[in-house]
């Protein structure tokens, strides 16, 4: 009950420090360590002319740049964790990049309407006239990953994806 | 960056609720609600459709885990936030259709027109200027004179009547630009007393400024956090001095960063107000377009063959019917226009054919009966016809009025 409530606070409390304060965060609420950080992609090209991609904090972000989103999960009970599921809506402003995703062991669908998950070629929308199409990258609003096995004592896990900051 | 700072207005009105004692929390809560009420119908009024200012979100992202453990469900969140930056970056393009713009000599207020498109992610406003530049954007003639001094001004289309208007089209700023929706700007100046084919290139000149409050003139953005600055210039009709930028380097923070985005000018004339090439990420941008003088009058003129038998084969004895079709230029009247067409080689002029817009006028020279004549009609041949459209100088042609001339000559 107490954790619980602790839950319930830091639910309320931490999106608004984050607001004013910090760009990143992780919980470490009972069995599972839980982060999710966000990297501006900067793109440069070596002397030998091959193409470098650094991931920096996304302190300078103008429309069109490219944001990795990070999400790791470590197992820190001394218990096997399962049925893992992340959920992960799209932030405002920013439009999820196709083919970006990554997530080992995992089931990934995504979402047009954050409720109704499918995989890529399954997801449908429909345009002003009512005709049906199949979604585009840019439609999906959510993205789901089911971890497809148990996650042991000490183990972790991670997927990411990409976004692109929306043009004004 | 509104959307935001109100954002902070409520965030601050939230926290300061906090603190209140339970005894005044009804009161304060309906504050609230009005400002909220009042923020979205801000917002909904600054941002129609899917218009809006992005710099200064904050973009945030939460992360959902859910799990079991023991047999128990758990789940946990972990969100990570950044603010999007404001990029400053905007086109000012001439509209005059890829031309000059033909004025006369001694024209007041000769229009020409250009747009200004805000390509950042901010609402701003943009201050303007106009300046003399040179060379003719459209190539040849060179450009050779410079409208009166102090006469050049720039106004922003209203909204209300396509065009200029001199009554409608008052404000000297751009107000409140959206991202991607084009503004008119049209430059109007005076022009002094210069021959046909003189051209006058003339660079538009906007600068960057702070969006806020509708119809208030914001305040230039005259730098950005990476050192970027505007030079020094006048704006709005001479109402606006603006000081050069300081040059600062602010590190770069989660917090919202200005970056002056903006391109250089495409060609030599497109100056910026330090009167050089308008280089990139100068907070200013600009495009030249021209006045080049054209001939007051209008003249054009059509031939007609009748035969003897109706037809159209210019025999012998056929008749060529000439008609003169004259009217004014720009927006200046035009005084002591007289029209005076050589009878060609040939033909005879047919007397007492002259109609000056369909009435009938007599060939001797007897003004003020009528102020048109076929020359020399007593001792014959007739070497020319004359119509004095100012009927001698006493009368101003205006422009919009068209004088139609017809006269006739046979072949001999």
């Amino acid at each position: 009950m107490k954790t619980t409530k602790l839950n319930l606070l830091k639910a309320v409390i931490m999106p608004m420090v984050l607001i004013f304060t910090a760009a990143i965060a992780h919980a470490e609420d009972g069995a599972i360590r839980f982060s999710n950080n966000a990297f501006k992609q900067v793109i440069s090209k070596a002397a030998d002319g091959s193409i470098q991609y650094d991931y920096v904090e996304p302190k300078l972000v103008l429309p069109d740049d490219v944001i990795l989103y990070e999400i790791k999960f470590e197992n820190i009970s001394d218990q096997a964790v399962s049925n893992i599921v992340i959920d992960n809506p799209i932030a405002n402003n920013s439009s999820y990049r196709g083919g970006s995703v990554t997530g080992d062991s995992t089931d990934i669908t995504f979402s047009v309407d954050g409720k109704n998950f499918a995989a890529a070629d399954a997801l449908t929308v429909k345009d002003a006239s009512g005709k049906t199409w199949q979604a585009k990258p840019e439609d999906y609003r959510a993205i789901r990953w089911v971890y497809n096995k148990p996650l042991k004592p000490g183990e972790t896990g991670k997927v990411t994806y990409k976004t692109t900051i929306n043009k004004p | 960056m509104k959307l935001l700072s109100n954002n902070f207005v409520n965030n601050q009105i939230v926290r300061q609720i906090a603190r209140q004692d339970d005894n005044d929390r009804s009161s304060v809560t309906s504050v609230l609600f009005f400002l909220v009420f009042v923020s979205a119908f801000i917002f909904s009024s600054l941002f129609p459709g899917n218009a809006h200012s992005a710099a200064g979100d904050l973009i945030s992202n939460t992360a959902t885990i859910s799990y079991e453990i023991g047999g128990l469900p758990n789940t946990s969140n972990a969100s990570t936030a950044f603010t999007e930056d404001r990029k400053i970056n905007f086109i000012v393009a001439d509209s005059n259709g890829g031309a000059a713009v033909p004025v006369i000599s001694d024209m007041v207020d000769a229009v020409m027109q250009f747009t200004v498109t805000n390509t950042g992610n901010d609402i701003n406003d943009f201050l303007l200027t106009a300046v003399n530049t040179s060379p003719n954007p459209y190539g040849l003639p060179a450009d050779s004179f410079d409208p009166l001094p102090a006469s050049i001004q720039v106004f922003v289309e209203s909204g209300v009547t396509p065009g200029y208007q001199v009554a409608e089209d008052t404000a000297v700023f751009v107000d409140e630009l959206l991202p991607n929706i084009p503004r008119i700007v049209y430059v109007v100046a005076d022009m002094p007393t210069v021959a046909t084919d003189a051209v006058a290139a003339i660079a538009l000149i906007a600068q960057v400024a702070e969006g806020g409050a509708a119809s208030i003139e914001g305040a230039a953005i005259n730098a950005d956090d990476n050192s970027h600055i505007s030079p020094a210039g006048v704006f709005s009709n001479g109402a606006t001095n603006m000081a050069a930028g300081a040059a600062v380097t602010n590190p770069d923070t989660l917090s919202m960063e200005t970056v002056f985005n903006d391109p250089a000018g495409a060609n030599p004339e497109d100056l910026s107000t330090d009167l050089v090439q308008d280089i990139a990420s100068n907070g200013q941008h600009a495009d030249a377009s021209a006045y080049q003088v054209a001939p007051p009058v209008i003249l054009t003129k059509t031939v007609t063959v009748i035969d003897t038998l109706g037809a159209t084969d210019p025999h012998p004895g056929a008749t060529l019917r000439y008609q003169l079709d004259v009217s004014v230029a720009g927006n200046t009247s035009v005084s002591n226009l007289v029209i005076t067409d050589p009878i060609p080689t040939n033909t005879t002029y047919t007397d007492g054919s002259i109609l000056l817009n369909g009435v009938a006028q007599t060939d001797a020279d007897d003004a003020p009966v009528d102020f048109s004549r076929a020359v020399d009609i007593l001792s014959k041949p007739v070497v020319n016809i004359e119509v004095d459209l100012s009927q001698g100088g006493t009368v101003d042609v205006v422009p919009g009025d068209l004088n139609v001339i017809i006269f006739e000559v046979t072949i001999d």
